[in-house]
């Protein structure tokens, strides 16, 4: 009896050394402020067995690295869908949230159509416009896009024969299928890709819209005759805010932001001057100046050697989506962090036939119209040579919407007065010398 | 040594470390069911304040943290799946990620984000010795693929009848990914619609918001566009898929918030608010 009684016991004593360990580590774990959140990440496993749900973030182990996601770095100014043949169509530009809305429906299937895109087949001017009077969708990117990056945003893998560059194209509804149109920029001459884009999800898209008078210039009957076919004409002028300009006001953490972003270790800030209030690093053959205007130019005059802003491996044989996305990185993490209500779009891609010299220009616009910066500078330049970034010129601005409005001239006088204005389209342009102010609206080509 | 009493004076001694213990881990618990019950209530008031009611039942809901997952296209598997199907056949591919198989009893389209469509040709029909839902369990076991998880209803239509099903991961509704299978009295004769086919993998630890965080972030969010929403009259936490990278689908947690502005759909990450559902 009295054996059992001290086995009992021993038993006791074991029991409570298990309720106390487990009391002990429920009331640590329950205290957020003691343990790292490391402890929850790698302890996830026992946590979950044990039954208790931690309370902070890093409960879960990450078992992939997510696939690299490519940003648009341009978005089509204006954009179209074509209800019916009559033609009846709704048409939206100078407005980032109707564009958004018109983007938010057929995107996805403009990638589509253009990663299955047939080997393209030339097409007259008047197919091309056959198709744009036709029902379907129209975007017009006001740059030079490359079709692979267009397909490849939307999550496309883009054929191999679809290499052009294009500022405008059409997916449109065919008898037996679809077909996406377009004019190459390269040579200027248009095309025509059957798709695997279903005609009935294309008619179900576009028969969501209800017209809005929009016709294209080459529809209109009179008083357009100096203007190009694909301007849109509605019966109102837009109605456009107000906008302001200024240079990035706190220019020292600008300065810091482009030593990081270009990788020049603040180290060299000892070889930081002061020079017509121009600021100045330089690192051996690399060098970045940021002057009293806001200007950044970068510059790297190593040849051949390795360092400096890697964009891409030269062996890797990146596709254009992939210089694009490295560099609009770079962009949006210097112009574009300090333009506050504007953003950065491509505007242009150049690149030699090896594949090796790139490039890019980027605008501002903002809510849907494009900035015009003094000068007609564009707001960022980046070059490109076997994979690395050997100068870029950035132009940091801040921009600001007004609550005042602005009903600019109709679009038929504009084109009336101005024998240039043949292909324009609404600014916003800056005063000269970027002056703080106030932004003028008008028609530029 | 006196043994038993050394062990008399250790269990005293362990009792009271326990009740220590007990007493901290228990005034926690307390502590964190009245901050939750205060919460709920400073959430219901403030709420009100912004002149939107919502029941007190609806912000005491416990939810798991859910996180955004991925899955990487398996074509040799989508194949071998639905070639299981529609029979062996050939495989064209027609861009995009869409591949078409061109099989002995059918026709199957898929896409890289898990649509599909297949339809049995002619009087070429899939026998399921099963009725009801259990004959999508049949189909889908036959294809390699675990379905059980899955939401199911069958209903009766003309000479047969369809099975609607949306998927679940986690035990968690995918609110974008719904097929439908259609059957006559012999056999399957369609189906069509999206299904997840690979192994999600965790991608990111952010874990999703709570209810309350996404309900504040969705009045603001409907104040700012300019619609303001009134009534809450339920949230729900689930999944959406989406196309990240050719080849790539990722599941994104979100939720779906039905007011009286309709259904919304709010990324429980980002805490954006979706414009639409992606289209499956």
């Amino acid at each position: 009896m009295r054996r059992l009684k001290e086995v009992l016991k021993s038993l006791l004593i074991i029991l409570l050394l298990l309720s106390a360990a487990y009391l002990a580590v429920c009331t640590w774990i329950y205290d957020s402020s003691i343990l790292s959140p490391a402890f929850y990440e790698n302890n996830a496993k026992l946590l979950s067995f044990l039954g208790i749900d931690p309370p902070s973030a890093g409960a879960v182990v990450i078992e992939k690295s997510p696939a690299k996601d490519l940003v648009e770095a341009a978005k089509p100014i204006r954009c179209a869908i074509t209800v019916s043949n009559t033609p009846e169509r709704c048409g939206a530009e100078y407005d980032r949230t109707q564009v958004d809305m018109i983007l938010a429906k057929t995107a996805d299937l403009v990638g589509k159509a253009i990663g299955s895109a047939s080997v393209p087949e030339e097409i007259t001017e008047r197919g091309w416009r056959k198709a744009l009077s036709g029902v379907g969708v129209y975007y017009d990117y006001l740059g030079q896009i490359p079709l692979s990056a267009i397909a490849l945003w939307q999550n496309y893998e883009p054929p191999s024969h679809v290499k052009a560059l294009v500022r405008r194209l059409v997916l449109a509804v065919e008898e037996d299928g679809t077909a996406i149109y377009y004019e190459n920029e390269l040579d200027h001459r248009f095309y025509r890709c059957q798709t695997a884009v279903e005609r009935e999800s294309l008619l179900d898209r576009v028969g969501t819209y209800k017209p809005n008078g929009c016709v294209f210039a080459f529809e209109a009957n009179k008083g357009m005759s100096g203007a190009i076919g694909e301007l849109f004409i509605f019966s109102d002028s837009p109605v456009l805010r107000m906008a302001s300009s200024a240079p990035a006001e706190d220019r020292e953490k600008v300065f810091g932001t482009l030593l990081d972003v270009f990788d020049i270790s603040p180290g060299f800030r000892r070889s930081t001057q002061n020079l017509n209030d121009t600021l100045l690093a330089v690192d051996g053959s690399r060098s970045l100046s940021f002057s009293s205007g806001c200007e950044a130019i970068y510059s790297d005059t190593r040849e051949g050697e390795a360092g400096g802003v890697v964009i891409y491996v030269p062996q890797s044989a990146p596709s254009e989506a992939e210089v694009i996305e490295n560099v609009r990185a770079i962009a949006e993490k210097t112009a574009g962090t300090a333009a506050k209500e504007a953003e950065l779009y491509l505007r242009n891609i150049e690149y030699e036939a090896s594949g090796q010299k790139y490039t890019l220009t980027f605008g501002y616009v903002l809510n849907g119209v494009p900035v015009m910066l003094s000068d007609f500078a564009d707001a960022a330049v980046f070059r490109i040579e076997y994979g690395i970034l050997t100068y870029a010129r950035i132009e940091f601005r801040e921009f600001t919407l007004e609550n005042e409005s602005y009903v600019p001239m109709p679009l038929r006088t504009a084109i009336l007065l101005d024998e240039d204005g043949a292909d324009c389209h609404l600014s916003y342009k800056e005063a000269r010398d970027c002056e703080p102010g106030l932004m003028s609206i008008g028609w530029y080509k | 040594m006196d043994w038993p009493k050394v062990k008399t004076v250790l269990i005293v001694f362990l009792l009271v470390v326990n009740l220590i213990l007990g007493s901290v881990y228990a005034s926690r618990i307390l502590e964190n069911v009245r901050l939750d019950r205060e919460m709920v209530e400073n959430a219901v008031l403030s709420l009100k304040r912004l002149g939107v009611t919502v029941q007190k039942e609806l912000l005491e809901k416990k939810t798991q943290k859910l996180y955004t997952m991925e899955v990487e296209r398996d074509k040799g598997f989508e194949k071998s799946a639905f070639t299981a199907i529609v029979g062996e056949g050939e495989v064209e591919d027609l861009g995009s990620g869409i591949l078409r198989i061109n099989g002995t009893g059918g026709m199957a389209k898929l896409s890289g984000d898990g649509i599909f469509q297949v339809s049995l040709s002619g009087f070429d029909r899939l026998e399921v010795p099963v009725s009801g839902t259990e004959a999508a369990l049949y189909i889908f076991k036959k294809m390699g693929i675990s379905a059980a998880d899955d939401e199911l209803a069958a209903y009766t239509t003309g000479n047969g009848y369809t099975i609607e099903g949306t998927q679940r991961i986690n035990g968690k509704t995918v609110f974008n990914r719904k097929y439908e299978m259609r059957f006559d009295d012999r056999g399957l004769y369609s189906m069509q619609g999206g299904r997840i086919l690979g192994k999600p993998l965790v991608c990111d630890d952010t874990p999703s918001v709570s209810v309350v965080t996404a309900l504040f972030a969705f009045v603001d969010e409907m104040n700012k566009i300019g619609t303001p929403c009134l009534e809450i009259l339920d949230a729900e936490l689930g999944y959406y898929a989406k196309s990240s990278a050719p080849g790539f689908t990722q599941i994104i947690p979100v939720w779906r918030i039905k007011s009286d502005l309709g259904e919304r759909y709010m990324n429980a990450v980002t805490l954006e608010l979706l414009r639409e559902l992606p289209q499956q």
